[in-house]
């Protein structure tokens, strides 16, 4: 079989505008177009790099070698390629797009009005592997991967029903991202699957890597530290979220799905909260979100305490700050942007590096600089411990993006503390709270279930009411049908029942 | 134009928030007792205690004193400042201290900034100095404690078991509320300790009696409910100590307001912890001990309530008890009344066991 | 007649109990047991509770108002004395409105003066709290009642500090009961009836809340809430001090948390006078948030501007108000308005507006 380069000089403006784009695609090295033979009508192209050499080989190259002079339209050899996804198209761009996700291309040299386009993807896709930022202990190890068929797969195996619906977008002008937008059919509520769709649509930009990208780009509130969509690796959570009344938001090449619309509170809800007893998963939401607080509020309220208010130190505690603060060049304010920075500084270091050695800086980092600094007298070793614990705690977040958010707004919160004290920490407060009000996801109020108050909604927020106790979904989502369940109803034996039974 | 103002406001408050004055706590020297010492009808001497902390891993607080006189606390504050080396706040004030010729003039005028002030707190603690608080401020203690924090501890975890609690709040209530008046620790300054000895008596807010340790602590039993404490009991020729398991006053008034009858009901629960020389073996032995022991309570607090009556001193805060019982209460003619209500006690003792022998 | 507010704008009914208990629990709880104690001692929680029974009738009575004009009160102005005569009213509504803006500021900054930060001057907390109240009132009723919600919330914990005076506390002090003249009850209970004002925010949010005459109970559940807190708190404070006391006491409140005392933190009312600042924001957020409303009602204009407008004013206001002689002023002629609007005008404006109708009706 011998390859040949394209000829120029086509009559119908369709060959005219395949020439174009064939000899435009033939300027890229691993760009072939052959004949099976000098007399034969068609012509074969695809890329190399994104054809699956195997299905090439065996299935069409095969089939057509078998009764090489017979063919006479590309019809003949559609119904004897002994594959499925093959289209018959003349629209240039259709084609265009085609060859550029992994299709070959048959057509008839003197009169290409109808093309063939077989479908033959080489998907390199990663093994499905354990989920690394959100792994559970107990429960599926499953998580998504960079291909966005095996995503679908992974989320569909576990809601088998026709009511789950995908609706395929593309973005970026350059990348040409496939985006997936997948719900429930008769549980979400329709609004809220348009204004993903039309959001998605309006996106106007060149690439569009990863989810994180549409994340940022759909938000209602494009300027907030807050994450306004769930970001998740598990597609076990992806489908609980789905069966709720959610949007799930599916990118290919990106190994992670957005849920939404997303409440503040849960982004403190782990997914394996639903993998133990609920009395356990609540005491830990609860401890998750002081852990919270605690990570935002202490290194101010240090500041705060020791610049303004040394009135509300206990004795006790008075001598040991004392000792710890004497001899520190610093004044508290500076000394805590300090220590933070460090701890920010470790972070990041610690995210870049290799994991060995990311370990290694984060032990010499942690141990050695911490202890220097106190010995040095540079900073004091409580602010030091606040601090570690401090950092500690904003890694309870079981969303990775939250803790983001906890990093950056703890430094307005400083400031506010160095330069007016609690009624400094006060303002920022303020200030978050009323940026909290006002941000919106998906369109749907943010700090839900707290405002509005929605006291159904609860059951599922800070606290997890058992599974029994689950019968209605999330209010806030507006989902067209309202109840996850009908509840049996129990044998009324529990009044008459005494102790001697 | 939101822009614009969100900056001008941020600006301006970032360039004006130098006209706040901090206190960063370890450029400040904190006085954590202040003590007074009468000079003449004009001045007091104020002592203050301002430890400072050197800087390392378990530092000692070093003592550091300032004596000045004054005309009110507050300026001999201002006084200590030109020799301190940093500046000098109250906010952590503990202990609040006068000696007993300041009290005799009256401590209503040396109270004042303390009540006062916002920065100070409430539970501070006030206390009589037998001597001069000076001194007592100054000297070294065989704890080796700062004597601030060894006369905190005193009257905050000790004292409090023997009297009742003499926070600032309580003297303020009782200097401004009607039908009581206040009463306050004794301390007195022995060789190497400090020592309560007693609780003063105060008329309005001049100093005019004092009770010794025994009756202040029979003052505490009458004037609320008491765990903790020992009483000694004389029977039969021996010292009996029973431990005051919990005690309870109740003050009933009978008759017209012109001529009210006073009754306090007190039970008391008690456990024998030390009885040597007795066995105690049937019910009708340790009856007669309660019996005893109940004539005692009886004959030393009716003395105390006498007492207090020809002072024309209300520290068990009769009248305020008095005013809550009758309806549309004379408040002016109380004073004449109080003298001359019969006050009746009247005891029941419990002896709940008699510890782990017989 | 003016359009009513869009759906997307307006709130659930429930929200006028947020509304109705923070604008009413303002900077006054801080204070008011110091000036109910010197006309009714012991018994002024009596007091109170015919200050809120009083507060019950007058906002079964705006409810009426309301329900029958169907709009806020500049529209039920015009409708029953014309244009000019009507304007002139809602107009001075919306001073009043104001005025009480600048005291509840100015008293909120003297508590930060007093307690915190004695030299810091007032133009600069009222621009810093000028500045959050945009924040606010930006956004629009919906995150003014956010607010609300959020601020009930945040202050549950300060009321359950009250639980440390109370340990301290004596009950006899409570004794004896109905001890004092119902003269001088009533006296009291004036005074306190000043501190339930602020319901007056509802002439102007009515059109806001989604099936607005259902509200209507949630408003006097708020009410209650509030009478629920404010007893709390005038009960505790007897108990904690002694009448004479008490009537020296400028803040009793901020006075009570001095005693809490916490392992990890003593004096809470350092943290209590900066956490009130939750609890004055919506006040302020809401009176300037109907002020605004109501002028662009009357004249059309827009809301973003007269807001900056307003809160400049207020910051300018507070600024020159730095002797307590003139805030006293101020306090005592407000307080006389209050008594006005509250106890005068709106039972004339009830009456007026059931002879208005029936007349009309005939006609």
């Amino acid at each position: 079989m011998k390859k040949e380069r394209f000829k120029k000089g086509w009559r119908s403006p369709s060959k005219s505008e395949l020439a174009a784009l064939l000899e435009k695609c033939s300027e890229s090295s691993d760009f072939v177009t052959f004949k099976f033979h000098e007399q034969s009508p068609f012509a074969i192209s695809y890329y190399q790099t994104l054809v699956d050499k195997k299905v090439l080989q065996t299935s069409v190259l095969d089939t057509l070698k078998e009764k090489e002079k017979e063919w006479s339209t590309v019809e003949e050899i559609k119904e004897a390629v002994p594959i499925e996804n093959m289209t018959i198209t003349s629209q240039i761009s259709d084609i265009r797009d085609k060859l550029m996700s992994g299709h070959i291309l048959i057509y008839k040299e003197e009169d290409p009005s109808e093309c063939l386009l077989i479908s033959a993807a080489n998907v390199q896709a990663r093994q499905i592997s354990v989920p690394e930022t959100e792994y559970t202990v107990v429960g599926p190890k499953e998580s998504f991967v960079e291909s966005i068929e095996t995503n679908v797969t992974l989320v569909r195996k576990r809601l088998p029903t026709p009511d789950f619906k995908t609706k395929e977008l593309t973005v970026g002008n350059v990348t040409k991202t496939r985006v997936m937008v997948v719900y429930i059919d008769g549980i979400v509520s329709q609004e809220n699957v348009n204004t993903v769709i039309q959001r998605i649509d309006d996106i106007t930009y060149d690439k569009i890597v990863d989810a994180s990208f549409i994340n940022q780009m759909i938000a209602d509130n494009p300027s907030s530290p807050f994450p306004q969509m769930v970001d998740t690796e598990r597609p076990d959570r992806v489908a609980s979220d789905l069966s709720e009344g959610k949007v799930a938001i599916l990118v290919d090449g990106s190994p992670s799905a957005l849920t939404g619309p997303t409440t503040l509170t849960e982004f403190f809800t782990a997914f394996e909260d639903y993998f133990t007893i609920w009395e356990m998963a609540t005491v830990f939401r609860l401890i998750r979100l002081f852990a919270i607080v605690f990570s935002v509020l202490s290194t101010p309220l240090y500041v705060a305490v020791l610049t303004y208010h040394y009135e509300v130190v206990p004795q006790d505690v008075l001598t040991s700050l004392f000792a710890s603060r004497a001899g520190i060049p610093f004044p508290p304010l500076m000394e805590a942007i300090i220590l933070e920075l460090t701890i920010e500084l470790l972070r990041e270091a610690g995210a870049r590096l290799p994991i060995k050695v990311g370990q290694t800086i984060g032990i010499v980092g942690g141990i050695v600089i911490g202890t220097a600094a106190v010995q040095a007298g540079v900073t004091s070793n409580i602010l030091l411990i606040i601090v570690a614990l401090a950092a500690l705690a904003s890694f309870t977040t079981p969303v990775y993006q939250i803790s983001n958010a906890v990093r950056l707004i703890r430094f307005p919160f400083l400031i506010g503390a160095g330069l007016l004290g609690f009624f400094g920490i006060a303002i920022c407060s303020a200030i978050l709270l009323a940026h909290l009000l006002k941000i919106k996801s998906l369109g749907r109020p943010y700090l839900a279930p707290v405002y509005p108050v929605r006291l159904k909604d609860l059951k599922d927020a800070f606290i997890r009411l058992p599974f029994d106790k689950q019968i209605t979904r999330p209010m806030e989502l507006r989902p067209e049908q309202p109840f996850k369940f009908r509840p049996k109803p129990k044998p009324n034996t529990k009044n008459d029942l005494d102790i001697d039974e | 134009m939101k822009k614009v103002l969100f900056w001008t406001i941020f600006v301006l408050v970032i360039v004006f928030s130098q006209s706040i004055d901090p206190s960063i706590l370890e450029d400040t020297q904190l006085i954590t007792a202040l003590g007074l010492d009468y000079v003449d009808e004009q001045m007091v001497k104020g002592t203050a205690t301002a430890p400072l902390y050197p800087p390392g891993q378990d530092p000692k607080p070093i003592p550091v004193h300032f004596t000045a006189t004054a005309r009110t606390p507050q300026i001999a504050v201002q006084e200590f400042q030109r020799e301190s080396q940093r500046p000098l706040r109250v906010g952590r004030m503990e202990v609040y201290l006068f000696s007993k010729e300041l009290a005799k003039h009256g401590i209503r005028k040396v109270m004042d900034p303390a009540e006062r002030s916002p920065q100070l707190g409430r539970d501070l603690q006030v206390a009589l100095v037998d001597g001069s608080a000076e001194k007592m401020l100054v000297s070294s203690y065989r704890n080796g404690e700062m004597p601030s924090s060894y006369i905190m501890d005193l009257l905050e975890k000790n004292v409090k078991t023997l009297a009742p609690s003499t926070e600032l709040h309580n003297l303020m209530n009782q200097l401004d509320g009607f039908g009581q008046d206040p009463f306050l620790p004794i301390l007195e300054q022995t060789e190497e300790h400090i020592r309560f000895t007693g609780l003063a008596i105060f008329k309005d807010d001049q100093y005019i009696d004092e009770l010794s340790f025994r009756e202040s602590y029979l003052f505490r039993v009458l004037f609320e409910r008491s765990t903790r404490g020992y009483y000694e009991v004389s029977y039969k020729g021996h010292y009996v100590a029973l431990m005051n398991v919990a005690s309870k006053p109740d003050y009933q008034f009978n008759g017209p307001q012109e001529r009210p009858r006073l009754t306090i009901q007190l039970s008391v629960e008690g456990r024998l912890s030390d009885a040597a020389g007795l066995h105690l073996d049937n019910h009708g032995e340790i009856k007669e001990l309660e019996q005893a022991w109940a004539r005692e309570i009886k004959k030393k607090t009716e003395r105390l309530t006498k007492h207090f009556q020809e002072l024309g001193a209300d520290p068990l805060a009769i009248g305020s008890k008095a005013r809550s019982h009758y309806r549309s209460f004379n408040e002016a003619k109380w004073e004449g009344t109080y003298p001359t209500i019969p006050i009746e006690v009247r005891v029941d003792t419990t002896i709940q066991n008699t510890g782990l022998t017989r | 007649m003016l359009p009513l507010p869009g759906e997307d704008k307006q709130v659930s009914p429930y929200l006028a109990f947020y509304v109705i208990v923070t604008v009413q629990v303002g900077v006054a709880i801080l204070s008011f047991e110091s000036n109910l104690v010197k006309d009714a001692g012991q018994d002024m929680w009596i007091s109170i509770l015919m200050a809120a029974a009083a507060t019950h009738v007058l906002i079964w009575m705006t409810y009426q108002i309301l329900n029958k004009g169907e709009n806020d009160v500049t529209v039920i102005h015009r409708q029953l004395f014309g244009k000019w005569i009507g304007g002139l009213l809602s107009f001075l509504f919306i001073m009043y409105l104001f005025m009480i803006f600048v005291l509840t500021l100015r008293t909120y900054i003297e508590v930060i003066q007093l307690w915190m930060f004695p030299q810091i001057q007032n133009w600069y907390v009222a621009l810093i709290i000028a500045a959050i109240v945009y924040l606010y009132v930006i956004g629009g009723f919906r995150i003014v009642a956010g607010l609300c919600v959020i601020s009930f919330f945040l202050t549950i914990p300060l009321m359950l500090l009250k639980v440390f005076p109370l340990m301290e506390g004596l009950i006899t002090y409570l004794f004896p009961i109905f001890d004092y003249p119902i003269t001088a009850l009533a006296k009291a209970a004036k005074t306190m009836a000043l501190n339930y004002s602020g319901f007056e925010i509802l002439f102007f949010c009515y059109p806001f809340f989604k099936q607005a005459p259902q509200s209507h109970k949630w408003a006097q559940l708020g009410s209650a809430a509030s009478t629920f807190i404010y007893l709390a708190a005038a009960l505790v404070s007897i108990m904690y001090f002694t009448k004479e006391h008490l009537a020296e006491v400028f803040w009793p409140t901020l006075t009570l948390w001095k005693i809490v005392d916490l392992p990890f933190m003593e004096r809470l009312e350092y943290l209590g006078v900066a956490l009130w600042l939750f609890v004055i924001l919506p006040n302020l957020c809401l009176y300037l948030w109907a002020a605004t409303r109501g002028l662009k009602q009357l004249f059309a204009i827009r809301q973003k501007k007269s807001l900056v407008f307003f809160l400049f004013l207020g910051v300018l206001f507070c600024a020159f108000l730095r002797e307590p002689a003139y805030t006293e002023r101020l306090l005592r002629f407000i307080n006389e308005a209050g008594l006005y609007v509250m106890y005068i005008y709106i039972p004339f404006l009830y009456v007026y507006q059931l002879i208005y109708h029936k007349l009309r009706g005939q006609r």
